[in-house]
């Protein structure tokens, strides 16, 4: 990761300068290289194009290898022993059995992994806090025997008292006290004290409310999410001498590797992580699990390579978007400008103080509207569960179910329509740091939208009183980071064939990476896009790039692969200059032919100038530069949903979405509706299936399957999706464009919930939205507000 | 860590037909097809998603029908045909109708769900040369994806059907508007 104190005064005569990089909703400061600028993109000949993907053909014939299909020779396979109880100690513990098993070659205790974390988590624990905690692992010849083996472990518990309640949790009355301060700490990144929440405040909004012609309170609840990424989380380690290489499902084989460097203390040079196709990541892959560092460990004690997946139901154990509750306390006129927000939040974070990293919500109410007087407070609470990870726009999606109701709701009362509403409170200026937004298209999403959903004619629709199919309508906003930055660095060779090789360290985690960098190297070069071979996420064939999270990829390694290509393509014009007979700075590049521009039938083959290298290729490097001083870089969007309510069932069938999205530029129409389209239907679960329960009574998982946690099938998803770009410019990067990855999620819960009011009448204050919820306030004629 | 060789795996050797071609495997008998095909057949396009059931991410044919290869034995599949996604290609080395158009229309996104979709998606074709979006949808139902929507997966199979069909199916345009 970007550490500050590495990042040291250059002697050189390079120039460095310091910029901020939001990632996941936290501003890091990184000090980065300055890099030439390049012209803007005008006209784009592959950049803009819906082409297919370039790595289409490897997993349409089942010839992408993915970490779980890598098989060497002598490989072990691990299993982890779990806790079967939320709050524990180890009394004894004994590995003689599980030893002794056929096909065993392994068991790791808690005392032979003590002086090692993972994340701010032990690898393996006498203590352990929640269900499914790792007490031991056991590694043998077949995957069954592990099993088998693991079973065999001899575990002695005393149980514990524990606390799965974030509010009992957070009270004087707990049954477990995780820290003598207190059992909850602020949530969100940095060092905050124990026993206080992090605070934001601007204004005064006893004030704000004072001057308010109406004042709304509400809470609204939110379930864990989990990621439920098709490949389960796994690792392979291999050990040849002192040379580790690993395969890892992950978003980010860099980061895998530091951790292992700083857990292990071996040198990066020793540490190979490849991860080139990886099965979803979903934010539950931005860095090394712990069985990474467990796979790492068993395989230097075995000496033979060690595997370890997890099973579904260990992955539905694990990782997750934590809950939340949201207390909403708004001012606002009778005009519908907001004078006023209180926000409380308390998030549940599992039983480690690394999860309160993810147990902030908050941030999109400091930042989405115009309000003068704002406070919010968060609560991360300590309880017998899992530690959260991020999960796609983590935090935004939270808080967007309860503020994205709110403006519904204010709209509702206030008599106006929902996107007045926004309208009236939209704002150009980051209201959190007074810094302008680089580009904002949100009034175009809202204009957009509306016009291709014909929002105001269905709004004018009534639904007939005796039917029982009711129509409902609904619109949500979001806001997410998304404008990238460095470090990220790409390297572009150009071969004496003029075929190409592109090197990035960036995932793909089926986003299209591979794609929309393959465009953007093509565009610049000049060449068709099957010139191009991409290699990725490679720690020893491709360089250095953040994890793929916080919606950062395009942005961050988009513009180092026009850097380097822009690299490789003036060393390549220094050549074809002589054989044209103009100076380099004369020539441009287009279908494959370097020309002179002024006089574009004086022109020469790419691959006719590529013949006449001198050292048979040449390579061209890019590095990603800073972000502009001073502006917000941020992406958004507007969605608006259609619903169908069965006041019968209280079934609800998504219709229709339509979502207008601000990405900047769109390097490609497929893909980047594909992540339109995908989060819509994730968010979807989100709003109406998705439950991850742990029982209260036992802290036991319950929902930790596929069938019964629910993410969307092909039956539940939206039945239509249109997907459109604003296309406002955007000028903070060389290539124009933001991230999309993370945005289409967060605005589709409450989208579904406002339709659902329009609908039927009813508030859903929890999601998911069930039917259970819609027949209870249907039947009791109010909102549904204790149905969590 | 030298053990003794105490224990005695019995492995079970069974012969069928795996994409076409005449197949013998030894492998010992608990395995399901998927770890057949997986870890003794080294197919492994069949991907492993939950090994409950749940998700169709390991769906392969069977006798030209679609079984989840993580809920039958590997014994069963004695004296019968199995189709992997490895074995999708027509006989004469092209990609099949559902292949090409998956990938032309990025209907694979993380990719790891696609053997399964792609399997499942044949089988239907076979009994069903013009299925309607409801048809496509019941039929992939058991089919989980995280990642696309499924609308691309469905406009895939549509783009398939069409072109097996021998209609002059053009790739849909791309539904983002609003780009100059």
């Amino acid at each position: 990761m970007v550490d500050d104190e590495k990042n040291q005064k250059p002697t050189g005569d390079q120039e460095y300068e310091d910029t901020v990089v939001n990632i996941e909703g936290r501003r890091v400061t990184v000090r980065t290289r300055k890099v030439p600028p390049l012209p803007d993109w005008t006209e784009t000949e592959i950049v803009g194009k819906a082409l297919p993907r370039v790595d289409g053909i490897d997993k349409i014939t089942g010839r992408a290898k993915y970490t779980y299909d890598i098989q060497v020779p002598y490989m072990l396979y691990a299993v982890a022993v779990r806790s079967p109880h939320p709050h524990a100690r180890v009394k004894n513990i004994s590995a003689d059995k599980a030893l002794a098993a056929p096909g065993v070659h392994g068991v790791m205790l808690p005392q032979d992994v003590a002086s090692y974390t993972t994340a701010g988590l032990p690898l393996l624990t006498l203590n352990p806090k929640y269900t499914g905690e790792e007490i031991a692992v056991v590694a043998a010849e077949t995957e069954l025997q592990a099993e088998d083996a693991a079973r065999l472990v001899k575990v002695e518990y005393e149980e514990l008292p524990f606390v799965m309640d974030a509010e009992l949790s957070k009270s004087d009355k707990s049954p477990v006290k995780f820290f003598p301060e207190g059992n909850f700490i602020g949530g969100g990144f940095g060092r905050h004290p124990i026993g206080k929440p992090s605070v934001y405040s601007r204004g005064d909004v006893e004030q704000g409310f004072k001057d308010s012609d109406q004042v709304f309170e509400e809470t609204f609840t939110t379930q864990p999410q989990q990621h439920s990424c098709m490949e389960v989380h796994g690792t392979l380690a291999q050990w040849d001498d002192d040379q580790l290489t690993v395969w890892e499902s992950t978003q980010g084989v860099y980061g895998v590797q530091e951790e292992i460097a700083r857990v292990f203390k071996i040198p990066l040079s020793s540490i190979r992580v490849i991860g080139t196709h990886m099965g979803g990541g979903f934010g539950s892959k931005g860095g090394a699990g712990k069985q990474t560092a467990l796979a790492v460990m068993m395989a230097k004690r075995t000496r033979r390579p060690v595997k370890m997946m997890l099973s579904r139901h260990e992955d539905y154990m694990g990782v997750y978007r934590p809950a939340s509750t949201q207390y909403f306390k708004i001012g606002v006129k009778n005009d519908g400008r907001l004078m006023a927000i209180q926000l409380k939040t308390i998030n549940p974070v599992g039983a480690y103080q690394s999860g309160a990293n993810w147990g902030s919500c908050a941030a999109m109410t400091t930042e989405m509207y115009a309000c003068p007087n704002v406070h919010t407070e968060e609560y991360a609470v300590f309880t017998n569960a899992p530690t959260p990870s991020a999960m796609r726009g983590p935090g935004n999606t939270q808080n967007a179910w309860g503020l994205e109701q709110m403006m519904d709701l204010i709209a509702y009362k206030l008599n106006l329509d929902p996107i007045e509403v926004r309208n009236r409170n939209d704002v150009k200026v980051d209201q959190v740091t007074n810094e302008p937004y680089a580009s904002k298209g949100l009034a175009e999403c809202y204009k957009m939208g509306a016009e291709k959903f014909s929002w105001e004619e269905k709004r004018r629709r009534r639904n007939d009183p005796a039917g029982t199919k009711k129509h409902g309508v609904g619109v949500a906003s979001q806001i997410w980071g998304g404008g990238g930055g460095p470090p990220a660095t790409a390297i572009v060779k150009i071969n004496q064939d003029g075929s190409v090789n592109l090197l990035t360290g960036a995932a793909d985690i089926g986003t299209g990476t591979r794609t929309v960098l393959s465009q953007i190297c093509a565009e610049e070069l000049g060449v068709p896009v099957n010139r191009i071979h991409v290699t990725n996420a490679d720690t020893e064939t491709t360089p250095y790039t953040l994890p793929s999270y916080g919606s950062i990829t395009l942005a961050s390694s988009g513009p180092a692969v026009r850097s380097a290509a822009n690299d490789a393509k003036k060393q390549l014009f220094d050549l074809a200059a002589g054989s044209l007979g103009v100076k380099p700075d004369e020539l441009s590049s287009k279908d494959g032919f370097i020309f002179v521009t002024r006089q574009p039938d004086k022109r020469m083959k790419f691959e006719s100038a590529a013949a006449g290298m001198p050292e048979r290729d040449l390579v061209g490097r890019g590095y990603r530069g800073p972000n502009p001083k001073g502006q917000a870089l941020n992406a958004f969007g507007a969605q608006f949903c259609e619903v169908e309510v069965d006041t019968q069932t209280g079934e609800v069938r998504v219709l229709k979405f339509v979502a207008a999205h601000d990405s900047g530029r769109v390097i490609n129409p497929h893909t980047f509706a594909s992540q339109v389209k995908g989060g819509i239907t994730m968010g979807t679960g989100y709003a109406l299936s998705e439950r991850r329960l742990i029982d209260g009574n036992t802290g036991i998982p319950v929902a930790a399957s596929m069938l019964e946690y629910r993410p969307p099938t092909s039956l539940d998803a939206p039945i239509d999706i249109e997907v459109y770009s604003v296309d406002v410019p955007y000028k903070a990067n060389n290539i124009g464009a933001k991230g999309v990855g993370e945005p289409p999620l967060i605005a589709t819960a409450p989208a579904i919930a406002n339709a659902v009011f329009n609908a039927v009448g009813v508030r859903i204050y929890s999601n998911p939205i069930t039917p259970e919820k819609i027949m209870l306030a249907l039947r009791d004629g109010k909102t549904a507000k204790q149905t969590a | 860590m030298a053990k003794k060789l105490k224990r005695k795996t019995q492995k079970v050797h069974i012969a069928f037909t795996l994409n076409g071609e005449p197949c013998e495997v030894a492998f010992a008998p608990h395995k399901t097809l998927l770890e057949v095909l997986r870890e003794d057949l080294n197919l492994t396009g069949t991907k492993h998603g939950c090994e409950l059931g749940e998700c169709g991410t390991c769906a392969v044919l069977v006798d030209r029908k679609p079984v989840l290869s993580c809920l039958v034995l590997g014994l069963t599949v004695e004296g019968r045909e199995v189709t992997t996604v490895e074995g999708m290609q027509l006989a004469d080395g092209s990609l099949h109708p559902l292949q090409t158009a998956f990938a032309d229309l990025g209907a694979a996104q993380c990719g790891y769900c696609t053997p399964g979709f792609l399997l499942t998606a044949k089988e239907l074709l076979e009994k069903n040369s013009k299925p309607t979006r409801d048809d496509i949808k019941e039929a992939l139902s058991g089919n989980l994806c995280r990642c696309t929507g499924y609308i691309k997966i469905y406009e895939a199979v549509e783009l398939a059907a069409a072109r097996m069909r021998g209609e002059a199916a053009e790739v849909p345009e791309e539904v983002v508007l609003g780009l100059k």
